[in-house]
């Protein structure tokens, strides 16, 4: 194929156009920030908690006997159906009024009245992903950074360590940037997505450095430390490009029919990873090699330093 | 001379080809076993097929579970409310997960001091299931050591209580250290416990303990004089008796489930369905089948006849990745777990995309196909495994410091990983090496375009015969 090829003999120059491929990044960044310090997260009811009611119709009904009187509201809320054999059907509510709890009570007192004995029970209930567990998952993947930065050590160059790890850190903070200005809503599924997004980045860094120790290894034309880096880039492009568009096929895809179906936990859980593969892809053409630049080159510089001293 | 790499022996193409035909039909009677489910002939077993055995493990998120709601006595000394419930949850959660319940959610439900606790646990279908595995709660109270034996008459006397749950930190089924036959309950008291019953013990050498539950006796063992002075100094006592394993289990879980620092009552038991929404099962099948073409559909138009290969390579990593999520009991499917399956599968079809990549360079230095193929796939095999094993060390650090749902994520990851590295390194590898047979040096197949310069390099080479029957390593 003419164009996989094309793209493979590119000249742009990655290592040394730094500071324009920050700009985008920085303005997310910036505006991410920005809206999370005015309006915080969309956290969904997994992290907020809320109220529960209970309504079992004697008759089988569809959902919209419920959602009729909850979209009312304008809050947000989550509806679990069942059937039973004996022809009954049970909706279990979650909703919560984000702006205080006595609204949640009152919520549930108008709900008791409106359905009247279809109203089974009503109740405030926990958040189910509690701060500990988001903590837990916090400290195992700092864990899990620290025990990749061993393994880089022993493979590769500490400079490549901690930029694979400022990359990982920018994936991260952009997909939680992009949550914030798109308000798409963050329940449980977003630490799956979170976990997934970290895994494609090491992955897409390490590909690069790879190449890098190659040429690092082997450089027989005497490439400069900026021409290797826009080889390594260059030819791995194709790879990034594939790579990147035959898993968001699948993303694309399970979006799409979740919009069909109505899944809209499932859209939460897709979209997060959607925004993070684009991060990773654009960090590990555009981001990398500029930054490895520098502290390969300081460390460089450094050793030269060192060795005109000996002397 | 140097040592041809590929010392094979010569096969025809038409042998290649039925090869090729015979790998086909074992791959799809693999897809097929994966769907279909039979009693298998003259025997009484029944194979159940792998989607439904990984249906039956699916986690609450997919397919529903058990809902139970228990509502919250307080305990009777005055201790804090919030740190009690809380505590018992914990318990509860801990409990669950050595039941291999791993994705059971427990949370907290109401306001003070009205809480109730809400247990939702998947794979469960029978309401009485939820029972057996957290016990009947029951508070458990060892009383001071009395000189007369208590029995079944023996009134219950609250101020004679020293020791509850709060002072055990675990209890265990052992089997007796003196018969081997017996069972005996072997409790881990924590420090304060330990101090308070190595306070009353050591001097009550022959001396009764009763053990209450839920203010009736269970238990009221003689103290031994013999070593009245060094009972429990370890933190860990046994309860004796003639028990027999299941009598001992039983027994076990009513202590433990009397651990739970406050009294729970069952308000609501109830079946529950998929908490993602009905159809989220039937939405990510799809979506996973439909990327599952479109990845085949990129690969063929990329790579042509090597993009067929890799897609034959998927395929089987697909049905093996199936087989051992049917297989391997403790992976509870949840969504992470999808999050796994479909990042790996990414990462299959990369390492194939990596290999291709390093072919086509290897073959644009002017390398004969066979020699280009093999080059290729020995030069990418460092990226591969280093891109592989930091992902690998990642999950598994994963796997062991968090819980629940991450855990799935984690071990499907690893799975599909470990996978994706046979498939990619070993499958794929076999198919190019049979393929060279049918297609020993046309490049146009594989989508390769050279330069001008590249070319005449090419040309080059290729002026010299190749000596197929020999050496498919080729001359440079």
């Amino acid at each position: 194929m003419k164009w996989v090829d094309k793209i493979k003999q590119t000249k742009f120059d990655f290592a040394r156009n730094g500071r324009w491929f920050i700009i985008a990044p920085a303005v997310i960044l910036l505006v991410g920030i920005i809206l999370f310090c005015c309006l915080g997260f969309n956290l969904g009811l997994d992290f907020t908690g809320g109220a529960i009611a209970t309504i079992t119709k004697t008759e089988t009904v569809t959902k919209d006997y419920v959602t009729a009187k909850m979209d009312d509201y304008n809050i947000k809320y989550t509806i679990t159906e069942e059937r039973s054999t004996s022809g009954s059907t049970t909706f279990a509510v979650r909703f919560n009024a984000t702006s205080d709890t006595e609204r949640n009570n009152e919520i549930l007192q108008e709900l008791n009245e409106y359905f009247g004995d279809d109203y089974v029970s009503g109740d405030s209930i926990q958040a189910s992903t509690s701060n500990e567990k988001v903590m837990t998952v916090f400290w195992s993947v700092l864990a899990a950074c620290v025990g990749l930065m061993i393994y880089m050590l022993f493979r590769f160059k500490i400079t490549a360590g901690i930029t694979t790890l400022l990359a990982l850190a920018h994936d991260v903070l952009m997909i939680c940037a992009l949550m914030a200005i798109l308000r798409i809503e963050i329940n449980t599924s977003f630490i799956a997505a979170i976990l997934t997004v970290i895994a494609y980045s090491i992955n897409n860094s390490l590909v690069v450095f790879d190449r890098v120790r190659t040429f690092e290894k082997n450089n027989t034309e005497n490439y400069t430390l900026d021409q290797m880096l826009n080889k390594a880039i260059s030819s791995t492009l194709v790879r990034s490009i594939l790579t990147v568009a035959t898993t968001l096929a699948t993303l694309l895809v399970l979006t799409i029919i979740s919009l069909i179906m109505h899944l809209p936990t499932l859209i939460q859980f897709a979209l997060p990873i959607i925004l993070g593969l684009v991060a990773g892809t654009y960090s590990s053409m555009f981001l990398i090699a500029p930054m490895y630049r520098q502290f390969e080159g300081a460390r460089l510089v450094r050793k030269q330093r060192k060795q005109d001293k000996v002397k | 001379m140097e040592k041809p790499a590929y010392n094979v022996n010569y096969m025809s193409k038409n042998k290649a080809i039925v090869k090729f035909c015979i790998i086909g039909v074992i791959v799809l009677m693999a897809m097929l076993l994966c769907c279909v489910e039979f009693t298998i002939p003259f025997t009484e077993i029944k194979y159940v097929g792998c989607f439904n055995a990984i249906k039956s493990r699916m986690g609450i998120d997919l397919n529903g579970g058990i809902l139970a709601v228990y509502d919250v006595t307080p305990s009777s000394d005055s201790g804090d409310l919030d740190t009690e419930v809380n505590a018992t949850i914990s318990r509860i959660q801990r409990t669950l997960s050595n039941k291999n319940y791993l994705e059971a959610q427990v949370t907290r439900q109401g306001t003070y001091p009205n809480y109730k606790i809400r247990i939702e646990v998947p794979g469960m279908s029978d309401t009485t299931d939820i029972m057996e595995a957290i016990g009947t709660p029951a508070n458990i109270e060892f009383m001071s050591p009395t000189t007369s034996q208590p029995n079944s008459n023996t009134e219950y006397d609250a101020n004679n209580v020293f020791l509850t749950g709060d002072g055990i930190s675990k209890v265990d089924v052992v089997v007796d250290p003196n018969d081997a036959t017996n069972y005996v309950i072997k409790l881990t008291f924590t420090d304060e416990g330990t101090a308070k019953f190595r306070d009353k013990v050591s001097s009550a050498g022959g001396q009764y303990m009763a053990i209450y539950s839920n203010e009736k006796i269970i238990s009221a063992p003689q103290i031994s004089s013999d070593n009245a002075s060094t009972l429990g100094a370890d933190g860990t006592v046994l309860i004796t008796g003639t028990y027999t394993k299941t009598e001992a289990e039983a027994f076990a879980l009513q202590i433990e489930s009397g651990l739970y620092s406050v009294g729970l009552t069952a308000s609501e038991l109830s079946t529950i369905p998929a908490t993602l929404g009905e159809g989220a099962v039937l939405a990510g099948v799809i979506a996973l089948g439909i990327g599952l073409l479109l990845v085949f559909a990129i690969m063929a138009l990329v790579y042509r006849d090597f993009g067929m290969l890799a897609n034959l390579s998927l395929l089987i990593y697909t049905v093996i990745f199936i087989f051992l999520l049917a297989l391997i009991d403790s992976i509870q499917l949840t969504l992470p777990g999808i999050a796994g399956i479909i990042l790996s599968i990414g990462m299959a079809v990369d390492a194939n995309i990596l290999i291709f990549e390093q072919i086509k360079e290897e073959y644009r230095t002017g390398k004969r196909l066979a020699a280009a193929v093999h080059s290729g796939f020995n030069k990418s095999i460092m990226t591969i495994v280093d891109a592989n094993m930091t992902t690998i060390i990642v999950s598994i650090i994963l796997y062991f410091l968090s819980d629940g749902a991450i855990k799935g994520f984690a071990i499907t990851l690893v799975l599909g990983v470990v996978i994706s590295l046979f498939t990619g390194l070993v499958v794929t590898r076999s198919l190019a090496k049979l393929y060279l047979y049918i297609n020993p040096d046309n490049a146009a197949r594989l989508n390769i375009k050279l330069t001008a310069e590249e070319q005449a390099a090419i040309t080059q080479t290729s002026q010299k015969p190749i000596k197929r029957k020999l050496n498919m390593d080729g001359a440079k």
